[in-house]
């Protein structure tokens, strides 16, 4: 009786341990995954491996448990520690350099959680120098998610799920320095044979500001976008950034197309407190059709929030995909770009429900920033007689979308 | 002339070591952290760099983030899994004794977009005792006393940052007349 309740103790203490993950080897494959004998390891082909920068970084805080929840850097590790563990030179595909490669895998990762369980699913794609895949395919792994903090069950599936993909890929095509030898640079490599045109990561808004086409937009719209392109009706052209600044999350684009119809900013760039506005935008894309979003509202305030600098508030509805709008008078002048919103989502749980508290970048410094970089727009004189019709066929005739592909 | 001019070099000599040497400071930053210190924040907040630093201003589009995880050993795993049945089968007579790499990491943000990151670890050893409610995760007397250590160290490295010179002429190019 002694010996079963000690026996019963230890299971349940071996129970409880089982709760925690631990990390897995990277050396080790998964059970009934095996690797043809004719394959030495570590494999001395040159790879270049590439992710996308929305799933590397991927990271939020839960408050409540006052824990960073880091799938990302779960995803990077794991899947350097793949390739480590399998290859002698692998390497992040990073196209501002010039290392050179043999195989290209382009990886498009995928995270599913359900049941205390993260699922990574890989879909891939294996190039070597040429613009067609010698071999694709999609893995998947599902482990436990443990201790969301230290991030070892999001690398465990990561992990796993690399090591399946490369096991396919060295099984499939055995490859070595001899027969894909590293002669391909990492900064020839096409963004758009990258980047997953099927669908953008991100959309949002920009707008004409001169006759050439330059097209003014939020930067972070354009945040680590491979490919990003204006569509203007029917029509999509490739968007090439001329200048950006994080600090006023302000950016233009060219796609080399004149216009005739583009934004000019008002003289002496003044705001009046409580003023008409109108906001376009193209907001919630993949939900609601692609059709500019007008809506109106006034300037509620002449600053943001507690120490933001260079923003106004104002009370026009915006919604993911609104940013690098135009915010315009009823004289069709330009007073601001969309660039964020109150998250009411920490607020809603005090017990405040804030609304239509957005903000704009004042225009002010938008043309410091155009001067800056030598890029031309036209200022006039403050239009006090114009209305909704005036600001909605400026706003109109002047808005763009953008896409972001990663 | 010669005269006045000997008279004006020496004077210069005379009050150069009283001229303050040129230091960098930021323009005003946003401080979040995972560390609930006090001491910690007034440290980051006395030195020259992060002297406009501050826990209100949650708009500024400069920010500074410092959190921290515990990373489990090799070592430790083992360690951790065989004290836990220990205590498990002594009811918690016997603690619980965790080996991990307190990981620190400093990230400066301008508009959430990261400028520049560093991270310090150092391993630490414990005993915890199965009933008390201390969490496994959270930082101890020790444990800070160490991450206080980080901040001269944090100062001197994000300094090398080439951006940060950039990202201070274009805040006074812009929002300092």
């Amino acid at each position: 009786m002694r010996f079963l309740s000690s026996v019963l103790i230890v299971l349940f203490c071996f129970h409880l341990s089982g709760c925690a993950n631990t990390k897995l080897n990277a050396n080790k494959l998964p059970k009934g995954v095996v690797l043809n004998k004719s394959i030495t390891l570590p494999v001395d082909v040159s790879v270049a491996y590439y992710l996308p920068h929305s799933q590397l970084n991927n990271r939020f805080y839960l408050e409540k448990w006052n824990i960073w929840v880091d799938p990302g850097k779960s995803l990077s590790d794991g899947v350097k520690d793949g390739f480590g563990a399998y290859f002698s030179n692998a390497k992040l595909l990073d196209r501002t350099q010039a290392n050179q490669y043999g195989l290209l895998i382009d990886i498009d990762p995928e995270w599913k959680f359900e049941s205390g369980k993260a699922e990574m699913i890989m879909s891939y794609r294996v190039f070597n120098g040429s613009d067609k895949p010698i071999r694709e395919g999609q893995k998947s792994f599902k482990t436990d998610i443990g201790y969301l903090g230290d991030g070892l069950g999001l690398y465990n599936a990561s992990l796993r799920a690399t090591q399946l993909v490369i096991v396919d890929v060295l099984n499939a095509l055995t490859p070595s320095a001899s027969n894909y030898p590293a002669q391909y640079a990492m900064k020839d490599v096409s963004a758009n044979l990258l980047a997953n045109m099927k669908k953008p990561v991100s959309t949002g808004t920009g707008f004409y500001i001169n006759p050439q086409g330059q097209i003014v937009t939020a930067a972070h719209v354009l945040k680590n976008c491979m490919v990003t392109q204006v569509n203007v009706g029917d029509k999509s052209f490739d968007a090439v950034v001329e200048a950006s600044s994080t600090l006023l999350d302000l950016a233009v684009v060219s796609t080399g197309t004149p216009v005739e119809q583009y934004l000019p900013l008002r003289k002496g760039t003044e705001i009046f407190l409580g003023e008409a506005i109108t906001n376009v935008g193209y907001p919630l894309q993949g939900l609601l059709a692609a059709s500019p979003n007008l809506t109106r509202g006034n300037i509620s305030s002449r600053e943001a929030l507690k120490g933001a600098v260079g923003q106004f508030q104002f009370s026009a509805p915006i919604q993911p995909g609104s940013s690098g709008g135009p915010v315009v008078s009823d004289g069709g002048e330009l007073l601001g770009i969309t660039v964020s919103t109150l998250n009411v989502t920490s607020l809603r749980e005090s017990g405040a429900l804030p609304q239509n508290v957005n903000f704009a970048l004042d225009a002010k410094y938008a043309a410091r920033f155009l001067d800056k970089h030598h890029i031309s727009y036209q200022s006039v004189e403050p239009n006090m007689k114009g209305d909704i019709r005036t600001a909605n066929a400026a706003a109109l005739g002047a808005v763009v979308q953008l896409n972001c592909y990663q | 002339m010669p005269f006045m001019l000997r008279i004006l070099m020496l004077g210069l000599l005379l009050i150069s070591p009283f001229v303050k040497a040129q230091t960098t400071v930021l323009p005003p930053v946003f401080f979040i952290s995972t560390i609930d210190s006090t001491d910690f924040y007034n440290k980051l907040k006395g030195t020259p760099l992060f002297e406009k630093m501050d826990k209100e201003n949650i708009g500024n589009p400069l920010k500074l983030i410092v959190t921290y995880n515990m990373e489990p050993t090799a070592g430790g795993e083992a360690a951790g899994l065989t004290s836990a049945i220990l205590a498990g089968g002594s009811l918690g007579l016997l603690p619980m004794v965790t080996n991990n790499d307190l990981v620190l990491t400093y990230e400066f943000r301008v508009h959430n977009e990261v400028v520049a990151r560093v991270s310090y670890r150092e391993n630490f050893t414990k005993a915890h005792n199965m009933y008390s409610n201390e969490g496994l995760y959270s930082l101890d007397k020790d444990s800070l006393a160490w991450a206080m250590t980080t901040t001269d160290k944090f100062i001197e490295d994000i300094q090398k940052v080439p951006e940060l010179s950039h990202l201070i002429n274009e805040y006074n190019y812009y929002f300092v007349q």
